[in-house]
């Protein structure tokens, strides 16, 4: 099952914990790959990038593909400042 | 110790980060100012920054979350400031001084525990106002334009960069608790531009948990960076300074050998085969390469986060890169040698830096060092013990005179001197420079005279000046009313300035300093001066004065303090209300200060200010008139005299006029002043006091000499008698009052003024009847 997760608000260490748990929920409810939508994120920080690497990497660890959309021009600012992208958030698993 | 719950201690921590907050928004504030000034200044900016980051941080730790939302968007566009995004301008600095207000009245808000809903409304619209000014450029800015070296990250380096190929190599593993202190990785590598270019830039992915095991509060951040072009070690180090604490940071420097990179690999996988390999990959995406190391590596462990397997496989390329490449230099020779590199950098950015010791950790650890907070309380404690101590030690010393015992009398004197030392001491404790306050005028002149179209250049002399830190907070508002007014009412604006021939910008100046035991403060404008004919007709008008009274100039420039006075044509919304400067003069003389004005009708005004040194302890003269000892201040006492004719001769006179060596002074018998029955016997003394400019003599029964008063307020009952500053216990256990001695002086002026006519005919000027006593 592929489940859509959109994320809205903040991805700050203020919100860090909400978001994080379901982002878990979701890559936790999904069985073959699991999308999250970036598009209504209002602001990042380093504790919005990292948890998309955890989820990376959980989505690694569970072999389900993960696929990071509606990335805006804050959040892709964000990202390339630690060399990173959609791409490299996403896994290559089955999509 | 009594043992304090846990609301106390919080409490008093908080009152601790308020007032820590206060200098934070000092130091934002004059950062701010210079930034105007010059929009380049980097330190500037960072200081800024680290003022705004450290309220944000602190306010965080007690969960002010309305302080620390706002703050956080006032240090965002800081971080753009400093990172070159965006330009300091014009609009900017206003939003900037805007936000600081508002932190203030924040920081308000959690002294008073009232949250005001128009103030979170007000944090809403400046929140945005102050985004939509980053907003602007970054919208447009997915790759940043700005500043030499923006790089395209994410994009691996060029190829054929190789140890030594003129970048530094930078490796940062971010502490867990980097992001709850507030420190985003994020600003740091932003603001690397500044520095060098960034070539290349990796997270180490492995660092980063599941989020199973996520902390999401907790900082797993690990980079490593390649920057081209930065001067030195020490500038790439700077970049990081106030999260040194957080932040395990190596740097590889251009020249840096094989070895070098081989003890960091060490050092950072500890060994870990999959580790280091997967820091290989990374080295190598940002285009470091090993020599000797195996093209296939970079490929193979790619995706060396998710893939372990492919790792381990590559385990033989590490070996033969790594190896080989520093045949004498494995892991135990080179290690020392980052570590060294790492553990000294801190101490050498002190020492060649130490103005920046004003942010972040690195500003709180080099405080205290310095600085010891402490409650006031306890100050006042000491200080009050202090006092008792001096009462004391006057005690024993009456006893050793009594007992006619020259041993005890040396050790009890040997004593007094000591506890004199010992009250010095811890006065001087509570003494601040009074620098602090006038830099604070800064902002309000910059305010007033954006408001008010004119240009006034503001000089501050005597900072250093120190007086009673509670004297500092009660001046504060007097001087900010002084200063308004000047702006508003002295300096004209540009036009007429020109027309009267004066430069078009005009002066304003603060000065301090320290004048026979008083503090003295002046605040003086170049402005048009007071006009003494308006005034005295304004006076005249409201009834102040009677139309035919003759007043000097002294006198006039009194009666703007009367309460509710004032020439200002129009009312503007600083000041012309007449409300102020009657405040003014209250709060000046319930700190036993006075207010004095000189001015010049055309050239300027001088405001003076004049406060005691100290509230507590002084150094008085003790004298008794009646049976009762009265005690002066002694840096007062200008010389005793035996009491001239003139005073003696009409006993039926309080104050009159005597001849000092053929000037006449006023004096005051204040035996007579208090109703104190007159002395039978005995020759009486003239005490000759100063203040400021004028003498007075005050006629008392009997001199004592020096004593060290302890100064205890009147009680109700006393406060409303003329001439009286407070009361003191003597040695004996006697009470003694302290004389008002610019009270008395005013006192003394008003009745000889009175009865000037007769006193002019019965005075007869007798020098051989003056003789000077040693004061």
């Amino acid at each position: 099952m592929d489940r859509c997760l959109s994320i809205t608000g903040e991805m700050t260490i203020m919100a860090a914990s909400a978001v994080r748990d379901q982002v878990l929920a979701a890559l936790q409810e999904s069985s073959t790959s699991a999308t999250l939508d970036l598009s209504q994120v209002e602001a990042i920080d380093s504790a919005g990038v990292q948890i998309l690497l955890a989820a990376r990497r959980t989505a690694a660890a569970r072999e389900l593909g993960l696929v990071v959309t509606g990335i805006t021009p804050a959040i892709a600012e964000a990202l390339a400042v630690y060399g990173l992208d959609a791409e490299h958030l996403s896994t290559g698993a089955t999509a | 110790m009594s043992r304090q719950d846990d609301e106390e201690i919080i409490a008093a921590a908080r009152e601790g980060f308020l007032d820590e907050a206060r200098e934070m928004l000092a130091q934002f504030e004059r950062a701010l100012l210079v930034m105007e000034e010059d929009p380049a200044d980097a330190e500037n900016l960072n200081a800024a920054f680290r003022a705004a980051h450290t309220i944000k941080g602190t306010a965080g730790l007690f969960g002010f979350e309305r302080v620390v939302a706002f703050t956080h968007e006032a240090e965002t566009l800081l971080e753009c400031l400093r990172a070159g995004q965006i330009a300091v301008d014009e609009r900017v600095a206003a939003l900037l001084l805007q936000s600081r207000d508002q932190i203030e009245h924040l920081l308000d808000e959690v002294r008073t525990g009232e949250e005001n809903p128009a103030l979170a409304e007000r944090s809403r619209t400046l929140g945005a106002a102050l985004r939509a000014v980053m907003g602007a450029p970054a919208a447009a800015d997915d790759v940043r334009p700005a500043g030499p070296g923006v790089h395209e990250a994410g994009d691996d380096a060029p190829a054929g960069e190789s140890v030594g190929d003129g970048c530094w190599h930078l490796s940062l593993r971010f502490g867990a608790d980097a992001l709850r202190n507030g420190l985003d990785p994020l600003a740091f590598i932003r603001y690397l531009p500044s520095v060098g270019a960034v070539r290349g830039v990796k997270v180490v992915g492995s660092l980063v948990p599941t989020l199973e095991e996520l902390d999401p509060e907790n900082c797993h951040l690990g980079f490593e960076l390649r920057v081209d072009g930065a001067p030195d070690e020490a500038s790439l180090l700077a970049v990081f300074e106030f999260c040194a604490d957080d932040c395990d940071i190596a740097i590889l420097s251009p020249g840096a050998s094989a070895a070098d990179h081989a003890a960091l690999l060490e050092r950072r996988t500890g060994g870990d085969d999959a580790a280091r390999a997967e820091l290989l990959a990374l080295w190598s995406q940002i285009g470091l390469e090993l020599p000797l190391r195996r093209a296939t590596a970079g490929a193979a462990v790619g995706e060396a986060v998710s893939s372990p397997d492919a790792a381990a496989g590559d385990r033989p390329a590490v070996e033969a890169s790594t190896v080989p490449a520093a045949p004498s230099g494995d892991a135990p020779v080179a290690v020392p040698q980052i570590e060294r590199r790492v553990a000294s950098a801190p101490t050498d950015r002190r020492e060649n830096e130490p103005e920046r010791r004003t942010g972040g950790k690195d500003r709180r650890a080099g405080d205290e060092t310095r600085f010891i907070r402490v409650r006031a309380d306890k100050l006042d404690r000491l200080i009050d013990l202090i006092g008792e101590l001096v009462i004391a030690s006057s005690g024993a010393q009456l006893v050793a005179s009594q007992e006619d015992s020259p041993s005890f009398g040396e050790a009890s004197q040997r004593i007094h001197d000591l506890v004199q030392e010992a009250r010095d001491g811890a006065l001087g404790l509570r003494m601040v420079p009074i620098g602090e306050t006038f830099s604070r005028f800064h902002r309000v002149v910059r305010d007033v005279c954006k408001q008010l179209g004119k240009d006034v250049d503001l000089q501050i002399t005597g900072g250093d000046t120190e007086l009673d830190k509670s004297m500092v907070e009660t001046i504060a508002d007097p001087l900010m009313h002084l200063v308004r007014n000047s702006l508003d009412h002295g300096i004209e604006p540009a036009e007429d300035r020109a027309a009267a021939g004066k430069s078009p910008q005009g002066r304003l100046a603060l000065h301090a300093y320290h004048e026979s035991g008083s503090i003295v403060i002046e605040v003086s404008d170049d402005g048009r001066g007071l006009n003494r004919d308006r005034i005295l007709a304004k006076a005249v008008e409201r009834g102040l004065v009677a139309p035919d009274a003759v007043l000097d100039d002294e006198q006039v420039h009194q009666l703007i303090f009367a309460p509710g006075f004032s020439t200002a044509d129009a009312v503007t919304n600083l000041s012309g209300r007449g409300v102020g400067m009657d405040v003014v003069k209250r709060n000046i003389e319930s700190l036993r200060g006075q207010i004095k004005i000189a001015s010049q009708a055309g050239r300027g005004t001088t405001m003076q200010v004049r406060l005691p040194l100290t509230l507590a302890i002084i150094d008085g003269f003790l004298t008794s008139v009646g049976g009762v000892s009265y005690v002066l201040p002694l840096e007062l006492v200008a010389e005793c005299l035996e009491v001239p004719e003139e005073c003696d001769g009409r006993t039926d006179r309080i104050a009159g006029h005597f001849d000092l060596r053929g000037e006449v002074l006023p004096y005051l018998d204040l035996g007579r002043f208090y109703r104190h029955p007159l002395p039978t016997s005995g020759r009486r003394s003239l005490v000759l006091v100063r203040d400021g400019s004028s003498r007075v003599g005050l006629v008392v029964d009997r001199l004592h000499g020096e004593h060290q008063t302890v100064i205890k307020p009147l009680g109700q009952v006393f406060q409303h008698i003329r001439g009286l500053a407070g009361s003191t216990i003597l040695g004996s256990g006697e009470v003694a009052l302290i004389l008002d001695v610019p009270a008395l002086l005013t006192r003394a002026a008003e009745i000889s003024r009175s009865a000037v006519g007769d006193n002019r005919t019965g005075r007869t000027p007798a020098p051989h009847a003056v003789h000077s006593s040693a004061a």
